[in-house]
């Protein structure tokens, strides 16, 4: 009863897209919606992409990316990640979980794995 | 004309002996208990008449529900005060039945033969935040949203249960629309289910364990008719003037839409019951002994929760440690609140 009582989530989708590269600044992030989960997108100065599941590994707030600090925040509980995705202070326990990311036909695409 | 009436009423209804009945039975006049339990059932009732009105313009979808409760406050006559009663009077309820557990535990009151109503009534307050969880998560704002995800993860941390709460408040294993669906489901159905077997369950043990009313003229007892009934009316009156003035004057704001990409704003917090939980979560380091300190801060809360379940079978007597442990827990949640909101 209690399965019946809590259907499954229908993941459909793990890709998206994000924009067309040259659209995507250095120095900046982009949230996407992948399947139903929040995903951080950040292009970093030397113009490489890193992508992560926005959630943070403490209790799941979704994180933002603050360009000012160059780092990836939680403001729920203070947690603070390096753009790399590893946790760096505050109490998240375990780093971002990382995403791929691919350029196909000029657009930035997302996926998972 | 009004003898004829009450008469043709009277053979009706049998009122006459009622009261002739209820005027002979006394009860405690001063006992605060008398008057909790009358109260949470005014306040009950409020609930569900202000929830049976918002349930009319409601919308259960993501795509509606946050527009839909826009409209309730914005365009239909009275909506933004009914919704506002429903929000206030959760929070009175709340508010109420912490004090009466309190109370409860402190004054040591779920000794024999009390020991399922303390047990049935703790089963209650957890319904109750079960309904305050699914109730926040209706409107699908931002704050809904955050709510959903950090109050699930925080049940999530729970050893053994944890996971499949998890998975039952979210509606699957992400929060998701379907988690809002469930909520929905949850708030309106199943949870008015088993409050209402639970409160019944919890009456039935009140008539055997409360003092039978005595019908002897003792000093400090009062006719249940009219003088208690006439004092509880006050009671429920004096609520009912609070939760409307309050909802009149003191704004509830719905926010914005979900958006599932949007990062938590500043300062996120959760309800004011749980202030005290997101103070430590806040404040402790990663690792407690090893263990994420989430797991740890919830793991702890939870054996405090089970044992309290089963604080009447251990403690027979009602130990003065226990009343002392209770109002040290009571003081500490009250300080770490403080602590939050400073």
């Amino acid at each position: 009863m209690v399965r019946f009582l809590s259907p499954v989530s229908r993941r459909t989708k793990e890709r998206a897209e994000v924009c067309p590269v040259d659209e995507f600044a250095a120095g900046t992030a982009r949230s996407v919606v992948l399947g139903e989960q929040a995903a951080l997108v950040i292009r970093l100065p030397d113009g490489s992409f890193r992508a992560y599941i926005a959630l943070c590994t403490h209790l799941q707030c979704v994180v933002g990316y603050s360009a000012e600090n160059n780092r990836i925040e939680c403001r729920c509980h203070e947690g603070v990640y390096s753009v790399e995705g590893a946790n760096v202070s505050g109490p998240p326990p375990r780093p971002l979980a990382a995403l791929k990311v691919t350029i196909e036909s000029g657009v930035v695409v997302v996926s998972e794995g | 004309m009004a003898a004829p009436v009450q008469g043709w009423f009277d053979d009706r209804s049998g009122w006459s002996s009622l009261r002739k009945r209820l005027a002979a039975r006394r009860v405690r006049g001063n006992s605060p208990l008398l008057y909790v339990g009358g109260l949470l059932a005014f306040l009950l009732v409020l609930q569900v008449a202000s929830g049976l009105l918002l349930l009319l313009h409601y919308q259960p979808n993501a795509a509606e529900a946050h527009a839909s409760v826009a409209f309730i406050v914005g365009g239909i006559p009275y909506g933004a005060l009914v919704r506002s009663i429903h929000l206030w009077c959760s929070d009175l309820l709340v508010l109420t039945v912490i004090v009466q557990l309190f109370s409860v535990a402190i004054r040591r009151a779920f000794r024999s033969p009390r020991e399922l109503m303390w047990v049935s009534g703790l089963f209650s307050f957890f319904i109750l935040l079960a309904f305050a969880f699914t109730g926040a998560v209706l409107p699908w704002s931002q704050d809904a949203y955050l709510q959903a995800r950090v109050g699930s993860e925080i049940a999530g941390q729970m050893p053994v249960a944890g996971p499949l709460l998890r998975y039952i408040m979210r509606g699957g294993d992400e929060v998701t629309t379907a988690t809002l669906r469930h909520a929905y489901g949850f708030h309106v159905a199943v949870l008015p289910a088993a409050l209402t077997g639970l409160l019944f369950v919890h009456a039935v043990f009140l008539r055997r364990a409360m003092p039978e009313p005595t019908s002897e003229r003792t000093p400090g007892t009062i006719p249940i008719y009219p003088d208690y009934l006439v004092r509880l009316g006050t009671v429920m009156t004096a609520a009912l003037v609070l939760v409307i003035s309050l909802a009149t004057f003191v704004e509830r704001p719905l926010g914005v839409a979900a958006e599932v990409t949007a990062a938590a704003p500043d300062g996120a917090s959760p309800p004011w019951y749980l202030l005290f939980v997101h103070d430590l979560l806040l404040r402790a380091p990663p690792e407690l002994l090893g263990v994420p300190s989430a797991k740890f801060i919830v793991g702890a809360g939870a054996v405090v929760i089970l044992l309290a379940f089963f604080l009447p079978f251990f403690d027979r007597r009602g130990s003065r440690v226990t009343a002392a442990l209770s109002a040290l827990l009571l003081f500490a949640a009250v300080m770490l609140s403080i602590h939050a909101v400073l």
